[in-house]
């Protein structure tokens, strides 16, 4: 899988758009997770996976091969949500869209119980959300969450630590809690 | 140590981030420790819970968008595109490179004095003896030529 990675990878560099469409075809998927639950909102995830990828094509003749291929794809990734929250002026919290309030039903469904989730993510200051989306979604190890955005290990664990921290004391509030953590 | 620090050890914990060591004095602070016992519940949980959000697959037809940019927008040039340039400003770099060097070869040293008339011979016929005085060298041909035709 990583020769196969690092050939597509050379295959770019030499100018092979063929090459560049399946790269884009494996990490289209992360890409577009990770700005949808960091941004919230599908109707920009379109938009911005377009500039991640134009950037990951226009500077990987310039990517050293010392760092996992993965890592600098999240970095661009992270870098240009960031940037377009920035652009946005909306650094704090987007709102789901169709976020409609959890209501109780007789036996909470699955849905609901993600949907709630979700919900309480996306009220997190950026930050906590990057993090959580790193860590507990893609499933980064510390020091490549560390190399993403380019901060100590400390940092991460810190980050982490009060990120799970604010979501546990928000979703405690819900009556759905007991049902969230023992899914 | 106290609880908050063990609050710190369970998310490194529930991570596979903790050192064995570490480990092992949670594991017995967890045993005697129903707080830090429920916390380390209620995050693990949490995680497991999240980790199971159904992934966003995005736009299947992305590709189409992005091929499109590429092939309309002169920004997104990839640098890989920089060879072709770059071999041709090498090509022209050589050649200036050889030809100043051929003529700061073929510039005697002592180049100070010089018999004007080799001077003007080397004016007509070739390079100038002293480039340095090709301005008076293109004065005195054009004086020796129209005092010629006189």
């Amino acid at each position: 899988m990583e020769k196969e990675l690092t050939e597509l990878i050379h295959g770019c560099k030499n100018g092979s758009l063929g090459s560049f469409e399946i790269l884009v075809g494996q990490f289209r998927s992360r890409v577009s997770g990770i700005i949808y639950k960091i941004v919230g909102a599908s109707s920009d995830v379109d938009d911005i996976a377009q500039e991640v990828f134009l950037k990951i094509y226009k500077n990987i003749g310039g990517f050293r091969e010392e760092s996992k291929f993965s890592t600098w794809v999240y970095r661009i990734t992270v870098n240009t949500v960031w940037d377009f929250l920035r652009r946005a002026k909306t650094k704090k919290t987007i709102p789901l869209e169709n976020a409609d309030p959890v209501f109780v039903r007789d036996r909470h469904d699955k849905q609901e119980l993600f949907d709630l989730l979700n919900k309480n993510i996306q009220e997190l200051p950026v930050n906590y959300r990057t993090i959580i989306v790193l860590k507990d979604i893609e499933d980064l190890s510390y020091a490549e969450i560390a190399e993403v955005l380019k901060c100590r290990i400390g940092t991460v664990e810190s980050r982490l630590f009060r990120a799970r921290q604010c979501l546990r004391e928000k979703l405690k509030e819900s009556s759905l809690w007991g049902d969230l953590y023992e899914l | 140590m106290n609880c908050k620090n063990y609050l710190k050890l369970i998310n490194k914990l529930i991570d596979n981030e903790l050192e064995s060591s570490q480990k092992l004095s949670l594991e017995s602070h967890l045993k005697i420790c129903p707080e830090c016992f429920t916390a380390f519940k209620e995050l693990g949980g949490l995680k497991k819970t999240i980790r199971q959000i159904p992934a966003f697959d995005g736009n299947p037809f992305l590709w189409t968008r992005i091929y499109e940019a590429i092939k309309n927008s002169p920004v997104a040039e990839p640098i890989f595109a920089l060879p072709k340039f770059f071999k041709t400003w090498v090509a022209v770099a050589a050649a200036f490179t050889i030809i100043t060097g051929g003529l700061l070869f073929a510039i005697p040293e002592d180049s100070e004095e010089t018999d004007p008339k080799t001077e003007m011979e080397s004016a007509i016929y070739g390079i100038p003896s002293n480039p340095e005085n090709l301005e008076r060298i293109t004065i005195n041909f054009l004086v020796y030529t129209n005092s010629k035709h006189v």
